[in-house]
């Protein structure tokens, strides 16, 4: 018996529990029918709820009532006379709590009639802030039920909430003007948009949130998590060869954008499901480099490498066998899909966590997947439409065709660099971004002469080559002089003939903003607490290398100067989870986070501001208005 | 010499077969280490704690005994429908070492109404929190009640019982440990 109890506790298949579950009724026929319930009610251990999955808290506030919302998951029910809500706060007064009437459920031991709640319900409770100070207060929310599903009770649950409260002062001068006190944004608290999105899948309309999830995705079809997967897309079309119809890109390119939103969708309800980030395990050397190895295979078939040395007799078998052919070619294109999801773009976005939230919390891995379906098909709208035009637009054969399937080549390859940046040193990558621009710009004539005559064309090329070739060469003179930054490779060696001064400030403009590193829940923690000694509100970034809003909010946001006056005076720390290692996890786990990018913002008493929490990218005036909405300063 | 679709599909598969290895080897790290986890055998540990007599009680006390130790409350109706069973056990095998001990995750004054009602003829311990706590010592890892636990001779925690455990179920667990019907 004990043997089965474990292997239903652990095993995590159905086919295992209905397995067991068999096995189980089998025993339990053979000791007497009465006993088939109570092997099942031993059994039942995978069935209990976790107390937080089975009850649901949420709060909200405005200035003079903290409303509670429980979720009661059906089959369960709580005491409505262990719902209660206080707070030792001296300077909020609190009222009656508003209750809605229970339903009736009779107790026969103690012969009463208890009342209780089996549905989801709203607590109430009236208070007033006397306090003349901004603060947040910690409220105190318990409750106590029992599952009638697995016939057993809960503990009691005591939950603090906290609540950021607006200095009294700030209502009475409303009252001044107003007979009634006005109601401000301040009044409803924020919520952060992860949240909205996993509040969304909860409550609501389905076809209408799935529908947001693709809007949602369509946004993020033009950020840098879906460019790379432009020309890997063109370059398996284009790498076709000549005459692609319609009908035929777009096919290859559904087949595409399905294996990536299957890829995205599989994916994220594991990681839902088990808080695992799955996609990190794939940032490691050896896959990141043989990927990269695909993207340089891939592009120099572009560049014809290969089907000048393709012997007749392999050309003739795959003529005969061009029906599997066809075939082979759209696996291929689902598995570069598949790939591209897992490998290239492994963008955490708010819509993503949203969804992440919902399986998380729920085990709702249904209508979850679907959003994340909504959302990845989103993502992936523009290159279905990209793809189909590439069969209208693209030139269907000679010269044209070469440049054409070249430049993509040279994307690729690019591509296959940019992948490496995640892994090797920066030096590394720069020598061959360099390397890749020098040589493109040779083969577009930027060092030929051009002969008299000429066509406009060649001149445009030649001019295109040249900027290229000035390009590659900074990036490699930089290098060299020790940049690690290729769209500035020449900062700090133009300052010979310039002042100081005039230098110092070009400096300040480009700088970044000046994180202090932590690591693990310890390095958190001390950071915090010295914060707090210095009365500092901190912000905390979650960083990796192979995080790619994380690094567009370096490159674009923080080192935008009002970005850094909005946060002048405040701590700024920043995980490195590149390494993804035990600490790094420690710290997701900390938060409750399943990875980069998030950033939190701490008030100067060291308390996160949970509504605040940004996932994904934000332009320096977003995130300018978001610090200043938080008001941490 | 290899077409490029070649050259790709091998790459790809080989590159799926090294991610699909790796991820599998991660679940199954993982999970061995939960098996692991739960399959130790767990010492009863000790504990000090009132009965409705206001003595304080630690498990020793009853060393080389088989003991049926159940977590229970008067607001948790489960609860209150095993109690007439273990009643029946307790006056059945006590004789031959048994012994049932209950632990209320409860205030006194309900415990002690409850116990005027129905007679229970084993030791009952009364604690809040500290009971709560308590049973997830003994491996309640959701803090649900009814939650038992049967020791043997030795002080082993043999079984471990989420939810109602009836007499039938509780005598074949114990006729394991030469508790004899």
């Amino acid at each position: 018996m004990t043997l089965f109890k474990h292997i239903t506790a652990k095993s995590l298949s159905t086919l295992a529990l209905i397995l067991t579950a068999s096995l189980f009724q089998h025993t339990a026929n053979a000791a007497g029918g009465s006993a088939l319930f109570d092997s099942f009610g031993m059994n039942n251990q995978d069935e209990i709820l976790d107390v937080d999955d089975a009850f649901k808290l949420s709060t909200r506030n405005t200035d003079k009532a903290l409303i509670a919302t429980l979720k009661v998951t059906e089959g369960h029910y709580l005491y409505r006379n262990k719902v209660k809500i206080s707070t030792d706060d001296p300077e909020v007064q609190t009222g009656e709590l508003q209750l809605p009437a229970g339903e009736s459920k009779d107790d026969p031991v103690f012969n009463q009639t208890l009342s209780v709640f089996h549905h989801d319900f709203e607590a109430v409770l009236p208070f007033r802030y006397t306090g003349s100070t901004d603060k947040s207060v910690i409220f105190t929310v318990e409750y106590q039920g029992c599952s009638e599903i697995a016939g057993i009770c809960y503990p009691p649950q005591t939950k603090k909430i906290t609540v950021q409260l607006l200095a009294a002062n700030a209502f009475t001068a409303d009252a001044d003007e107003a007979s009634s006190p006005t109601i401000t944004a301040t009044d409803t608290a924020e919520v952060s948009e992860q949240d909205k999105m996993s509040d969304a899948l909860r409550s609501g309309n389905t076809w209408i949130t799935l529908l947001a999830f693709f809007a949602a995705g369509l946004l993020l079809a033009f950020t840098p998590c879906v460019f790379p997967m432009i020309p890997i897309l063109m370059g398996i079309i284009v790498g076709q060869g000549e005459a692609q119809s319609v009908k035929k890109s777009f096919s290859l390119s559904l087949v595409y954008v399905l294996a990536m939103a299957s890829t995205y969708t599989i994916i994220g309800i594991l990681v839902g499901l088990s808080g695992e980030n799955i996609q990190a395990w794939f940032q490691n050397p050896w896959i990141i480099g043989s990927f990269a190895a695909i993207f340089v295979a891939l592009a120099f078939s572009m560049f014809g490498f290969y089907e000048l040395q393709m012997p007749s007799s392999i050309q003739n078998r795959l003529a005969q066998i061009s029906n599997n052919q066809r075939g082979g070619t759209l696996l291929g294109t689902a598995i570069m899909g598949f790939l591209s999801a897992l490998i290239v773009g492994p963008c955490v976005t708010a819509p993503l966590v949203g969804a992440l939230i919902y399986i998380a919390e729920t085990g709702d891995a249904v209508l979850g997947g679907m959003a994340l379906f909504s959302l990845s098909m989103g993502m992936g709208a523009p290159l279905l439409v990209l793809g189909a035009s590439a069969g209208k637009l693209l030139p269907k054969a000679g010269a044209w065709m070469e440049t054409t399937k070249a430049v993509f080549g040279v994307m690729l390859l690019g591509l296959g660099i940019w992948l490496l940046e995640r892994v090797t040193p920066p030096a590394a990558t720069m020598a061959l971004w360099a390397a890749l621009l020098i040589i493109s710009a040779i083969y577009l004539g930027a060092l030929t002469t051009l002969n008299k005559g000429e066509s406009g064309w060649h001149k445009l090329w030649k001019g295109l080559g040249i900027m290229l070739l000035i390009y590659g060469i900074a990036i490699f003179i930089g290098m060299m002089a020790g940049n690690r930054n290729i769209f500035q490779p020449l900062q700090g060696l133009s300052g010979s003939g310039v002042s100081t001064s005039i230098q110092s400030s070009a400096d300040q403009q480009t700088s970044h903003l000046n994180f202090k590193q932590i690591k693990g829940v310890d390095g958190l923690n001390a950071a915090l607490a010295e914060a707090k000694a210095q009365n500092k509100a901190v912000m905390l970034d979650f960083y990796a290398d192979w995080c790619v809003s994380c690094k567009e909010m370096e490159a674009l946001t923080f080192s935008n100067p009002e970005v850094q006056q909005a946060l002048s005076g405040v701590i700024l720390l920043q995980a490195d989870v590149t390494p993804n290692d035990d600490k790094d996890r420690a710290l997701y786990k900390h938060f409750n986070i399943i990875g980069p990018p998030s950033i939190m913002f701490f008030n100067r008493d060291g308390e996160e501001l949970k509504n605040f929490r940004l996932v994904g990218y934000k332009n320096a005036q977003q995130f300018t208005q978001h610090i200043e909405r938080s008001g941490i300063k | 010499m290899f077409s490029p679709k070649k050259v790709l599909s091998i790459l790809a598969i080989l590159l799926i077969s090294t991610i699909s290895s790796f991820a599998v080897q991660r679940y199954l790290d993982k999970n061995a280490l939960d098996i692991n986890d739960d399959e130790a055998i767990l010492i009863r540990p000790e504990f000090a704690i009132a009965d409705t007599n206001g003595q304080l009680r630690n498990i020793k006390d009853w060393d080389g005994k088989v003991i049926l130790l159940n977590f229970w409350a008067t607001w948790c109706p489960p609860c209150l429908n095993e109690i007439p069973g273990f009643i029946e056990l307790q006056e059945q095998y006590g004789e031959q070492g048994f012994q049932v001990i209950g632990i209320a995750v409860d205030n006194e004054e309900a415990v002690r109404k409850y116990m005027n009602e129905v007679k229970i003829n084993y030791p009952v311990m009364v604690a809040e929190f500290e009971a709560i706590e308590l049973s997830s010592r003994y491996g309640n890892r959701i803090g649900a009640l009814p939650y038992s636990v049967i020791i043997n001779r030795e002080g082993e925690i043999s079984d471990k019982i989420t939810g109602e455990l009836s007499k039938i179920k509780a005598e074949k667990m114990l006729e394991r440990l030469d508790i004899k019907s």
